[in-house]
């Protein structure tokens, strides 16, 4: 069962029902068991996995709590996160490190090998291990109270909105909700109810639209020319877009609707005028969370080396992000660039801000839609290594990109469709951005305007979207 | 109304009337579009279909997929039969959808011959449910008829559910009908 699929629209609403139905001290439960069961409908096995990473969790914070010596609770929080990070690495990791190893031991003349574990990746793993690891660290430092119901733990693990491909959530906003679990009000379901509605419209009418093209020609890439790979590289972040923030609007809306509320993924990324920018702006949860674990302790590390220790605590934040996306080279690949990305704008930063100071540039509209598209056209460059399934891949694709023109190939009647509905998020964005309190659809006072707002994209979704229930590209993670 | 959430579950409930008025004439409105786009182009696989159904009477008929289709020259047979020839072969359409195609065609009138080209995998006892349903879409308009609601039911428990919505059976094919009216 996905978000898309018809089991989700039965299942949704009957549990947000019986959610309010029940007691207040039963909710936590009821919900940690419509999770588990939407869970149990993808990998009903790997619940035992998700279950023990809850157990782990749970008793290595309890463990902490009852400790006074911070170097014990220290220790105690490393080998929790070494429990926790296991799973992680054998189901994600193992078969690539082994190649990899192999693959150098081999370039020495050692021939040996140990069998690939061919075992499917759990659905949702890397978004709870990391919420786990976030909350045990969290506990560590005393930022939170450390959660004595293990009922909101396996509840704040296993969310059946967010598990599978995000927001990563932090303890500190969801413990104190948990434990008081409203009931929905009106508003609620409203403000829940249009979020999946938009969150809808971005996957099935953005994404999935765009995905047609775009994996068409990644997926014969060799059989394409550069203008065509081009276009499919240019259409491609707004795929990832539309489905991930799609889908994060949808898990957001949907918790929305029982009254919970969970912390953004994206903020309107494309109007980003720098790459740090971006980076606040897309997957935050993700960028949030390796900002507070990874970034902020190995820059106040290596602060004695200046604007070189941001450097090597950005490449390092990076490589980290990129990892988490995948076992695969391209993903290291990908995260080394967003790096060197960085790195860049920091060691540049101050000049920069000399200029714009200078010439009043971050008030030109000209040098505001300059900056956006050089940043949307170096991201879009390095989602190459993204896509492709290999490195020697992705460098095919880039030197086809500069090389080798020719006739584009255009699939009119389904890039007709992408590049209206395109446009249609492009300027709700592009309101929403700069005129907020403009031409205002599904937050206008009249009831008639938000109705008839719902009305169309509602009618644009059923007429215009891809309904046959296709994946989330996040689920692969 | 006092209760709020009764008041909600109102305003819930026009929503969902409006949208059911609101998808019922966009249905409408398709169905001319349809009828016009057929009337300016008669080279397109949807005219077939619907040529096939509705009005067509060649004494040999030939069905089948994408082979029928490139492979099958009505002319050269017509001059060797000396009987009117019609090619009905339509891309990405397989034996399950022929079939529901040659019934819908037999309920309004028989030809002197049918030629029902079938490949060797249409043989085969496995059914491929993504392969046969691939151009279900094509018979959408008949869903009325009592075989074709039967063949499109058994895509996916939800079919029927999702075949009650008129914008969901005219799902991406706006562009195709305005390009077929150009």
């Amino acid at each position: 069962m996905t978000f898309t699929s018809f089991e989700f629209l039965l299942f949704f609403p009957a549990v947000v029902l019986v959610y309010n139905l029940c007691p207040q001290r039963f909710r936590v439960w009821f919900l940690l068991a419509a999770s588990y069961a939407f869970y149990a409908f993808m990998q009903p096995v790997y619940l035992l996995l998700l279950a023990a990473v809850t157990g782990i969790t749970y008793g290595f914070t309890r463990w902490m709590g009852a400790t006074d010596d911070d170097d014990k609770k220290r220790k105690i929080m490393v080998w929790g996160i070494i429990l926790v990070l296991l799973p992680l690495f054998f189901f994600k990791y193992f078969n690539f490190v082994n190649e990899s190893i192999f693959s150098l031991l081999a370039l020495c003349g050692i021939e040996s090998t140990v069998p690939a574990i061919k075992w499917m990746l759990p659905v949702g793993i890397s978004f709870y291990t990391f919420m786990a690891i976030g909350y045990m660290i969290d506990v560590n430092n005393e930022e939170v109270d450390v959660e004595k119901n293990i009922g909101s733990v396996g509840l704040f693990l296993s969310f059946f909105p967010y598990i599978l491909s995000g927001p990563i959530e932090r303890a500190g906003n969801m413990f104190p909700q948990l434990k008081k679990m409203p009931a929905s009000q009106p508003a609620d379901l409203t403000a829940g109810l249009k979020l999946m509605l938009w969150g809808y419209f971005m996957k099935l009418c953005v994404a999935d639209r765009l995905g047609i093209y775009v994996d068409a020609v990644f997926n014969n890439f060799a059989h394409h020319n550069g203008t065509t790979l081009t276009l499919a590289t240019l259409l491609y972040p707004i795929q990832v877009y539309g489905d991930l923030g799609g889908y994060s609007l949808i898990a957001i809306g949907a918790a929305r609707c029982m009254g919970l509320k969970i912390i953004p993924n994206f903020n309107r990324p494309f109007f980003a005028t720098s790459m740090s920018e971006l980076w606040r702006r897309w997957h935050m949860s993700l960028i949030n969370w390796l900002t507070d674990y990874i970034y902020t302790p190995l820059s106040f590390a290596l602060r004695s080396w200046k604007v070189w220790g941001i450097v090597c605590a950005l490449m390092l934040t990076f490589l980290i992000s990129g990892i988490w996306h995948g076992a695969a080279l391209t993903f290291i690949v990908w995260g080394f660039v967003q790096g060197i990305y960085l790195s860049i704008e920091a060691l540049l930063q101050k000049r920069r801000s000399t200029l714009e100071i200078k010439h009043k540039l971050t008030k030109r509209w000209w040098y505001i839609l300059i900056c956006c598209v050089v940043v949307y056209l170096l991201f879009a460059f390095s989602q190459i290594f993204g896509r492709c399934a290999t490195v020697s891949d992705a460098f095919v694709v880039i030197g086809k990109i500069f090389t080798d023109r020719g006739t584009i190939f255009l699939d009119r009647q389904t890039l007709g469709y992408a590049f209206l509905m395109v446009a249609i998020l492009f300027f709700k964005d592009l309101k929403d951005e700069y005129f907020p309190a403009k031409l205002q659809f599904f937050e206008s006072r009249s009831f008639i305007v938000r109705f008839t707002s719902y009305i169309f994209v509602l009618l644009f979704i059923l007429l215009f979207g891809i309904l046959d229930s296709s994946q989330f590209i996040y689920f692969q993670f | 109304m006092k209760n709020p959430y009764i008041k909600w579950l109102a305003k819930l409930f026009m929503f969902i009337i409006a949208l059911v008025a609101i998808d019922y004439f966009v249905g409408l409105a398709f169905d001319q579009l349809r009828d016009k786009s057929f009337e300016k182009n008669v080279l397109s696989q949807e005219f077939t279909c619907n040529y096939c159904v509705e009005k067509a009477t060649p004494d040999v008929a030939i069905i089948g997929s994408s082979t029928a289709n490139h492979h099958y020259i009505p002319s050269i047979m017509e001059d060797s039969l000396g009987l009117s020839v019609y090619n009905f072969g339509m891309d990405g359409c397989f034996f399950y959808f022929q079939n529901v195609l040659i019934n819908l065609m037999l309920d309004r009138y028989s030809p002197s011959i049918i030629i029902w080209e079938i490949g060797e995998s249409s043989l085969s006892n496995t059914f491929d449910n993504h392969k046969e349903y691939q151009s279900i879409k094509r018979l959408y308009p008949w869903y009325s008829k009592p075989n074709v609601k039967s063949f499109i039911d058994n895509k996916d428990e939800f079919q029927k559910i999702r075949m009650l919505s008129a914008c969901y059976r005219n799902n991406s094919d706006l562009l195709m009908y305005l390009r077929l009216c150009e």
